[in-house]
């Protein structure tokens, strides 16, 4: 994607230990990605991990979760690396858009994370990016709701609040996964209470209205956007953004570019163009392709729209 | 303590004991040993060794295993002697006149047996031969003849093939074991049926079930208590996702273990239970059980040998042993080989038993995710031959050759029975076929659903050996299966597609819901206890279409 000085979805500009870890990677450098690692909370360190366990790196990867298989983030990223390659054949369409061919070569990718995975969890079974990423095969590998779930309580088990796994299991709870909206959505609720004020997990009720929005999109908007502006609904963005976002001990700690534009993506549909600029003048030009990439058009020229309308310059057009 | 004495010829171990008298007579003889279109004699045998006159009604049990077969009473000295004698008497002249009223006896035990989840692995990892025998009925019962039987019996229950075993207050005075001369008879060979391992399938029960075979020794049935206690803990303590877990072991005379386990599970939390599962042996197989946790078991194993010993109750093991060509061990002896076991050689123990495992999902859960290999439903091959469709649908096919009978749907799916591997044909008078393949692969032919039908099954009849053919009655008319015209949406090309939708397989006659919710996560809910849709580990959005085959077999093989 092209660089535009304005809308930045480089998550390294966002997450500067990013940057460490891939120069790391980059140098075959295994103690300088422990070093970033080891540093960061454990939330940070598994979005690091899933993010940095990307394809080029594997044969690099693999060759340090061999050389020591008791390393739970050689284990993980290494299995983070064999996910990103099966879901790059696969492709992030529905179902009915992967060849038989793309569908089994994608799942021999997870099926080969998922023994990395398992092993990671026999010998490290307190380490939370492993049993995060096991929630990643669960649902690539169709394991199951049920099993999705226990690995989700062994992850909770150690750390509650573990916010990448919680969004996993947002997705994992959608109908497209075999779940429910009332599932999502009741899950997503109770982690942001659970969760301390300032936490991420308001994100979690974001990408729930996200993705109930997203299924009701028809030709056009209408459907969609009436369910964001119900009152329960609208209501319950505004109360997630002031337990997330919007509390005072929010910090922008990993994830928080995510739920920064969940949110302005969130408050443009429901016209309030006060919260909305709020947002925008927060994330300044960083940005996600999520969930922009579901409206109409180009997505930098999406963004762009949605926060001129959001100071006062021009109109949505939908 | 073991005493060891020698009666007629027959070894017998005897153990003093404060208890009453028991005795039990065994045989290297069981259900391993039967061929497929003579299963059932064995167990006949049994059955007919006890009828004679003065036979106590009570006290006396007698069992067939997959190696042994015994004859055991507790009681007096009194019934202990002339039980004994009356067993002898019987084997030494089989009350043959009793043979028909014996089968029928067998027939109703049989339907009244429920079935077992050993059974079901058993007959997947073995196939219809030695071990797999027991996952098939007394098939073999019609076939047997007064001459086969006795011949059987001669090989079989003769003294050299015999060991006694007695425990408690002395020895019996006037105990005699008159049993013909014979041959000691080798322990039975495991035949396999996987063609890879670790491997799964998805069983028609709720239960969770695993086996494995691995080398014998006191690390392997430490192992298992290992396993049973991991399993106890994760899978019921921590997660609360069964109710009852076991891990057993047992040895077999051919020098390996089978442990199997298995573990309960309410219906919407299977999935999970086999996750659990699969990490308590990963828990195993790569860091290993603590060594306290090793050396609590042991202690265990150790004081349930004591315990047995104190009852006379090692002995059935001890005569096995003896029987299948190991070594008599003493309890003392038991306990020092157990105490010598030690954390790295249980997590040995798990390396190996991972890699030969067999894992049976409980109903409805696909174990795909997991890797283990789908255990194979098919043939890798059809056989070359005479073809002819199935009336009312050209896309079925038999083909019936030389060397074998194939039954094939499309272009890639077949169900094949080589003549030289058939351990059964099933013969009905109204000309009715099911061929029995040693890998366990059923071929049915009907010949009123193909074209010139008679004439194929007169080819099968004219290849099979006349000694595998088990002759059965003409089934009522309104049971044997006629030529349908496919009309309804299941029947047909219907769940190619659309059955995402879930609005296909309304029709009664769909194998099973499995359309409605295929697509989704939980797909086939219901319909893959009996069948193979979804047992195929690529389920995503695409079950039903390769299912299809899968189901127009099944409704053949139904018929």
């Amino acid at each position: 994607m092209p660089h535009h000085p304005d809308v930045d979805f480089d998550y390294e500009a966002a997450y500067p230990d990013l940057r460490r870890l891939r120069s790391a990677l980059a140098r075959h450098d295994w103690p300088g990605c422990r070093a970033v690692l080891d540093a960061t909370d454990p939330a940070s360190r598994t979005g690091l991990i899933r993010l940095g366990g990307a394809r080029p790196h594997e044969g690099f990867l693999r060759a340090v979760f061999r050389d020591d298989p008791a390393d739970g983030a050689a284990a993980a990223m290494y299995g983070s690396c064999l996910i990103d390659i099966g879901w790059g054949i696969r492709g992030g369409g529905t179902a009915r858009t992967v060849s038989r061919q793309q569908f089994d070569l994608f799942r021999k990718w997870l099926l080969q994370a998922e023994q990395v995975l398992t092993e990671g969890t026999a010998r490290c079974p307190g380490d939370t990016a492993l049993w995060a990423s096991r929630l990643d095969t669960a649902r690539g590998l169709q394991a199951g709701q049920a099993e999705a779930r226990r690995r989700y309580d062994r992850l909770a088990e150690i750390d509650p609040h573990h916010w990448p796994a919680q969004m996993l299991m947002v997705q994992q709870l959608c109908p497209k996964w075999g779940g429910s909206w009332e599932a999502v959505h009741q899950f997503a609720h109770d982690a942001m209470m659970a969760a301390p004020a300032g936490g991420m997990q308001g994100g979690l009720v974001a990408e729930a209205h996200i993705e109930h929005w997203f299924s009701l999109l028809g030709d056009d908007n209408a459907a969609a956007t009436a369910y964001l502006r119900s009152p329960a609904v609208s209501e319950s963005i505004y109360q997630s953004a002031h337990r997330s976002i919007g509390a005072p001990e929010f910090r922008r700690d990993w994830g928080w570019v995510k739920v920064g534009s969940e949110f302005a993506f969130l408050f443009s549909e429901l016209g309030d163009r006060a919260a909305t600029a709020w947002l925008f003048d927060g994330l300044g030009p960083l940005a996600t392709e999520f969930p922009w990439h579901w409206l109409r058009g180009d997505i930098v020229e999406n963004i762009r729209a949605r926060r001129a309308w959001a100071r006062g310059e021009g109109e949505i057009t939908r | 303590m073991i005493q060891y004495y020698e009666i007629d010829g027959v070894p017998a171990l005897f153990t003093p004991t404060d208890g009453p008298l028991h005795a039990g007579l065994a045989f290297r003889v069981g259900l391993a040993d039967e061929p497929l279109a003579r299963r059932g004699m064995t167990h006949l045998v049994e059955h007919l060794a006890l009828n004679f006159r003065g036979v106590p009604d009570n006290h006396h049990h007698s069992t067939t295993g997959d190696e042994i077969t015994y004859f055991h009473l507790g009681g007096s000295e009194k019934e202990v002697v002339p039980f004994l004698d009356g067993v002898c008497a019987a084997l030494r002249d089989l009350p043959v006149h009793r043979l028909e009223i014996e089968k029928e006896v067998l027939r109703v035990e049989q339907n009244s047996r429920p079935a077992a989840v050993g059974d079901l692995l058993a007959l997947t990892r073995h196939g219809a031969r030695d071990f797999g025998m027991r996952g098939y009925p007394e098939m073999g019962l019609r076939a047997i003849t007064a001459d086969s039987l006795r011949d059987w019996t001669a090989r079989f229950f003769n003294r050299a093939n015999a060991a006694l075993w007695i425990s408690g207050p002395a020895l019996p005075a006037g105990l005699r074991l008159a049993l013909p001369d014979g041959q000691r008879q080798a322990a039975p060979a495991a035949s396999s049926a996987l063609l890879e391992r670790p491997a799964h399938l998805t069983g028609p029960a709720g239960l969770l079930a695993w086996n494995a075979v691995v080398r014998r020794s006191p690390a392997a049935a430490v192992f298992a208590g290992v396993l049973q206690r991991a399993m106890f803990r994760s899978l019921r303590q921590h997660a609360g996702l069964s109710y009852t877990v076991d891990a057993a072991h047992e040895t077999r005379g051919n020098g390996t273990s089978l442990i199997t386990a298995t573990a309960d599970a309410l219906p919407e939390k299977r999935a999970a239970a086999v996750g659990g599962f699969v990490d308590v042996l990963a828990s195993l197989r790569y860091t290993g059980a603590e060594p306290d946790e090793v050396a609590a078991v042991v202690q265990q194993q150790c004081d349930s040998i004591a315990d047995a010993a104190r009852l006379g109750a090692l002995l059935p093991g001890q005569v096995t042993d003896l029987l299948t060509g190991h070594p008599v061990r003493a309890a003392a002896d038991q306990q020092a080989e157990v105490r010598t076991v030690t954390a790295e050689q249980v997590r040995a123990v798990a390396v190996e038993a991972w890699a030969d495992g067999l894992l049976l999902a409980p109903c409805a859960v696909n174990a795909g995710w997991t890797g283990l290999a789908p255990v194979p439903t098919r043939s890798l091959s059809a056989v070359t031959g005479k073809t002819v469709p199935a009336i009312g649908n050209d896309d079925i096919r038999l083909v019936s050759g030389w060397w074998g009978v194939t039954l094939s749907e499309g272009d890639e799916e077949c169900l094949t029975v080589r003549f030289e591997e058939c351990a059964a044909m099933l013969a009905y008078g109204d000309g009715g076929r099911t061929l029995i393949g040693h890998d366990g692969i059923t071929v049915t032919v009907e010949p009123t659903l193909f074209e010139n039908g008679s004439a194929r099954v007169a080819h099968i009849d004219s290849r099979t050996d006349p000694g595998l053919r088990i002759d059965l009655p003409a089934r009522p008319a309104d049971a044997i299966p006629q030529p349908e015209i496919e009309e309804s949406c299941c029947d047909d090309d219907c769940c190619d597609g659309d059955c995402c939708d879930g609005d296909c397989c309304s029709d009664d006659d769909c194998a099973g819901e499995c359309c409605e919710q295929c697509c989704d996560d939980d797909c086939c809910d219901r319909d893959c206890c009996d069948g193979d849709c979804c047992s195929d580990d690529a389920c995503q959005g695409r079950c039903c279409t390769g299912g299809r085959v899968g189901r127009a077999m099944r409704r053949l093989r139904r018929r």
